[in-house]
């Protein structure tokens, strides 16, 4: 490249985002060049998300200077960075299922004659489009997009990105859901692309793609750019290490060994789809990590133990009893909680008081007769309130008046108060503010001390570092292995990638 | 300066959210700015405003005619409303459930009317007992269909009033039935009156005059001054508050109404409680049924129409609100009062039912506006 004049295409200059409590991007400065696929990486929370946020015109706040090919722009609102030429390709896809293909790819934008469709035309725009994705031969234009397998629906959303004529290309995790074959086949495509001097953003965890699709790579940590890099110049080791750094840890949990006793031993648990063939054993006062990329089977893990989901086959051993997987409020009275990723969706009802909340899991616990007595279990949720620290502490407030780290907190309460044997925790500290997560760390590790069994699945290393006494890593559906010694960030995003 | 230093670490004092920075240089941040002290006027709208409502109507009554005040004249008001007042509270644990309405109201009062009616020529005791059962069934298919199946209840609920409206119609072929007029023709209709004919011919001869005289006498007892439905009614409503409120279903079908997934991930058995909600629903809207045909004296598809959109409004002014989960019986006891002072209040100024229809469907409006309004100024909008 040198010697060469290098087209800067995408020029972001001191970019900083401040969240309410927290700064999201600091002082940041990024530069695409024209017709390079530049990888962004962090961990999560990192920023990066953030930055793509701005630039695709999702914030009108940001402080600092975004320049296009030289000229200042402000990206203030969607359709500002769209027609700047900024098009983005979300992990998750914007597909009307049960609608064509060209309908999909023109959606907002069909071609008329006067009111009416013009379905020549139509077809003919989708067909080139589909060209740009090599998809012309193999799809027609009028299948339903029901009928169209996922890696090709990945596609059909870059195709119908491309139709905007971008001059910058954002992708966010676009192999999160493929296999190694449909990854290559994307790669030609984001190769071809990339010849007609469009400047690629990549966004990956995965560090194998990086190295063999990206040019340049810069690393993101705390809102921070700590580098930017040619790829060839970079190990994998130095990589991670700077997505990583020198943290200062919050507090080691000294590791405990397999002293307690087995509590659940978890034998070939398989939901077709989704996990393989799960077998671990879980002890006493034992925190468990499960470390798997986004798409890895985590989440769904917990679900099936939990009783959420449908189970295909496999065996749960609850203290050397063998236990039907049953439903949610079977699994609940055998002593199996699971708090759940999804607060406001699946974790608390916004609209109930706290109190209310946190009682909720154990309604029919304080019942007799058919009849409530809440009486019964104020005291134990005054008990979880001062020792989770829960501001503001009133239990008569509605949910929805709490911040997201003590709403979090709420809903910990909430499985608390059930008294689990076995505590499943789905990402216990996701966006909440550090204090919070702190005081749940703290919570976690009591509660193992006093000889619950944690299950901790997170996509937050430092976390799982911290806390675990063991991880196994998650890995496309599969248990690939354990790690129990020496736990740092760098070897568990090496084991998670492969 | 801010923007160069790196937060590491935070934690949080009652008061105030102090972040040590890289350089151990401290700095104050505002305190959390969301408001948590609640605007006291909103609070009072969404949780008393119908008692307000009625406080306006009670004065406007007065200016309006000299005898609104009376005894006689207030419990006339409450007589009128007894009917709806049994409908709503069953409603009311279907909103309550969060699955807006059911709809079916008021072809399962129809026909649990004319079952009471059939069954009545054994006894009233056996009228009443076949009526309820048949409420029974109809609720276990209404909360199978929405709690298992997860049919829409709105559209579900509408369909089961078509049903019903069909059956009643064609097993009649078009008649009414009188619970004191029964000749050969009439044992060939109706539901199980052909089948009681076959069982046992001399059901002709029976002395239908003194138990049709029971059965219609239901609508027109006074113990004590009082229309015996009103008893009905208030022991109803009683019986709603404490199962809404003081029992395991209750509670847990708040849970469910508030978040359906929430419920579910926790341990409730969703399916179950909203069953239950549409059986509570249609055994009300069967023993008012009973006492809506007993005030007819006949059975007919025609009896309870209406009471469905009537019931939510009542509800909705009584502080219930459709996302689910929220308001009390004493808000369903007012808000069953408002409309039937509205409607005694625009009688005594002689204004025609036609008309009225319209005020009341204006005031539901109103309502609903100002109830929506005050939900968004407490942070819920999507109430």
């Amino acid at each position: 490249m040198e010697g060469q004049k290098v087209d800067v295409m995408l020029s972001m200059k001191g970019i900083t985002k401040r969240f309410p409590g927290t700064l999201a991007v600091c002082n940041v400065d990024f530069d695409v060049r024209a017709g390079e696929v530049h990888a962004l990486m962090g961990e999560n929370g990192a920023g990066k998300s953030t930055l793509m946020k701005i630039l695709a015109g999702s914030f009108n706040d940001y402080e600092g200077e975004i320049f296009i090919e030289g000229k200042p722009v402000k990206l203030h609102t969607p359709s500002a960075a769209k027609s700047a030429g900024v098009g983005m390709m979300y992990q998750e896809l914007s597909i009307a299922y049960n609608r064509s293909v060209q309908e999909n790819i023109f959606a907002g934008a069909i071609p008329g004659k006067g009111i009416f469709v013009d379905k020549k035309q139509l077809r003919e725009k989708t067909i080139q489009s589909l060209a740009r994705v090599k998809l012309d031969k193999t799809i027609d234009p009028d299948t339903e997009m029901k009928n169209i397998n996922q890696h090709e629906c990945q596609l059909i959303e870059l195709a119908k990105v491309l139709n905007n004529n971008p001059r910058i290309l954002v992708m966010d995790e676009p192999t999160s859901a493929l296999s190694s074959d449909e990854v290559q086949i994307l790669f030609d495509i984001i190769n071809d692309i990339k010849k007609k001097g469009i400047a690629i953003i990549y966004i990956s965890h995965h560090l194998q793609e990086v190295f063999e699709i990206a040019d340049r790579v810069t690393v993101l940590r705390d809102g921070r750019k700590i580098a930017t890099c040619n790829v060839c110049d970079v190990t994998k080791e130095e990589l991670v290490e700077m997505m990583v750094g020198q943290k200062v840890k919050e507090f080691y949990k000294p590791k405990t060994s397999h002293a307690g006793e087995k509590i659940l031993e978890v034998k070939n648990l398989t939901r077709y789809g989704f996990v393989h063939d799960i077998s671990f054993e879980l002890y006493k006062g034992e925190i468990l990590g499960v470390v798997g990329l986004a798409g890895s089977g985590r989440t769904e893990l917990g679900r099936c133990l939990a009783g959420a989901d449908k189970v295909d086959y496999g065996e749960i051993i609850l203290e050397n009893e063998k236990i039907k997987i049953g439903d949610i409020n079977k699994m609940l009275e055998k002593g199996i909680a699971y708090l759940t990723e999804n607060r406001k969706l699946e974790g608390l009802a916004l609209r109930l008081t706290n109190r209310q909340n946190i009682l909720s899991t154990i309604i029919p616990r304080l019942s007799k007769g058919g009849f409530y007595f809440p009486r019964k279990g104020n005291n134990r949720v005054k008990e979880l309130y001062e020792e989770l620290n829960i501001y503001p502490n009133n239990t008569d407030l509605e949910t929805s008046n709490l911040s997201g780290g003590n709403q979090q907190k709420v809903l910990l309460a909430k499985w608390l108060i059930t008294k689990p044997k076995v505590l499943i925790l789905d990402e216990p500290t996701r966006g909440v503010d550090v204090g919070a997560k702190k005081k749940i760390h703290e919570t976690i590790v009591k509660l193992a001390k006093e000889g619950v069994a944690v299950l901790l699945l997170s996509s937050d290393l430092p976390e799982l570092v911290a806390l675990s006494d063991r991880v196994i890593v998650l890995r496309r559906g599969h248990v690939i292995g354990e790690l129990n010694e020496e736990l740092d960030e760098n070897k568990l995003l090496l084991a998670a990638n492969g | 300066m801010k923007n160069l230093m790196k937060i590491n670490y935070c934690w949080r004092q009652m008061d105030k959210e102090v972040f040590s920075v890289e350089e151990n240089v401290f700095y104050e941040v505002n305190k959390d700015a969301r408001r948590i002290k609640l605007d006291l006027f909103s609070t009072i709208v969404t949780k008393f405003g119908v008692f307000f409502m009625i406080a306006i109507l009670a004065v406007f009554g007065i200016i309006v005619s000299p005898k609104f005040l009376s005894g006689s004249n207030l419990l006339n008001v409450l007589n009128a409303v007894s009917y709806l007042g049994i409908v709503a509270t069953g409603i009311s644990f279907v909103i309550y459930s969060g699955h807006y309405a059911d709809m079916s109201a008021p072809m399962t009062m129809a026909i649990t009317g004319v079952i009471c009616v059939e069954f009545m020529r054994y006894g009233l005791v056996y009228g009443m007992i076949a009526a309820v059962i048949t409420g029974i069934i109809i609720g276990t298919i209404n909360g199978f269909v929405v709690g298992k199946i997860r049919v829409n209840p709105v559209i579900w609920t509408m369909a089961m009033n078509f049903i019903l409206e069909g059956l009643v119609r064609w097993s009649y072929h078009g008649n009414q039935i009188y619970p004191d007029m029964a000749n050969e023709q009439t044992y060939k209709t109706g539901f199980f009156l052909p089948l009681m004919y076959k069982l046992d011919p001399n059901i002709l001869n029976i002395d239908l005059e003194s138990k049709a005289a029971a059965f219609n006498g239901l609508a027109q007892t006074y113990p004590l001054g009082v229309p015996l439905v009103l008893y009905i009614m208030f022991a109803v409503m009683i019986a709603g508050y404490v199962v809404m409120s003081k029992t395991t279903f209750g509670n847990q079908l708040k849970v469910v109404g508030s978040n359906y997934n929430v419920a579910k991930m926790s341990g409730i058995n969703c399916t179950r409680t909203v069953m239950l909600a549409f059986i509570i629903s249609s055994v009300c809207a069967a023993i008012g049924g009973i006492f809506m045909t007993s005030l007819n004296q006949v059975g007919a598809f025609y009896i309870g129409q209406g009471y469905d959109f009537q019931a939510v409004t009542a509800l909705i002014l009584g502080g219930m609100s459709l996302a689910g989960g929220r308001g009390n019986m004493l808000g369903v006891f007012g808000g069953v009062f408002t409309l039937g002072l509205i409607s005694n209040i625009l009688t005594l100024i002689g204004i025609g039912t036609f008309t009225q229809k319209m005020i009341t469907g204006a005031i539901f409006i109103l309502v609903v506006y100002v109830n929506a309004k005050s939900l968004r100024k407490l942070g819920r909008d999507y109430a």
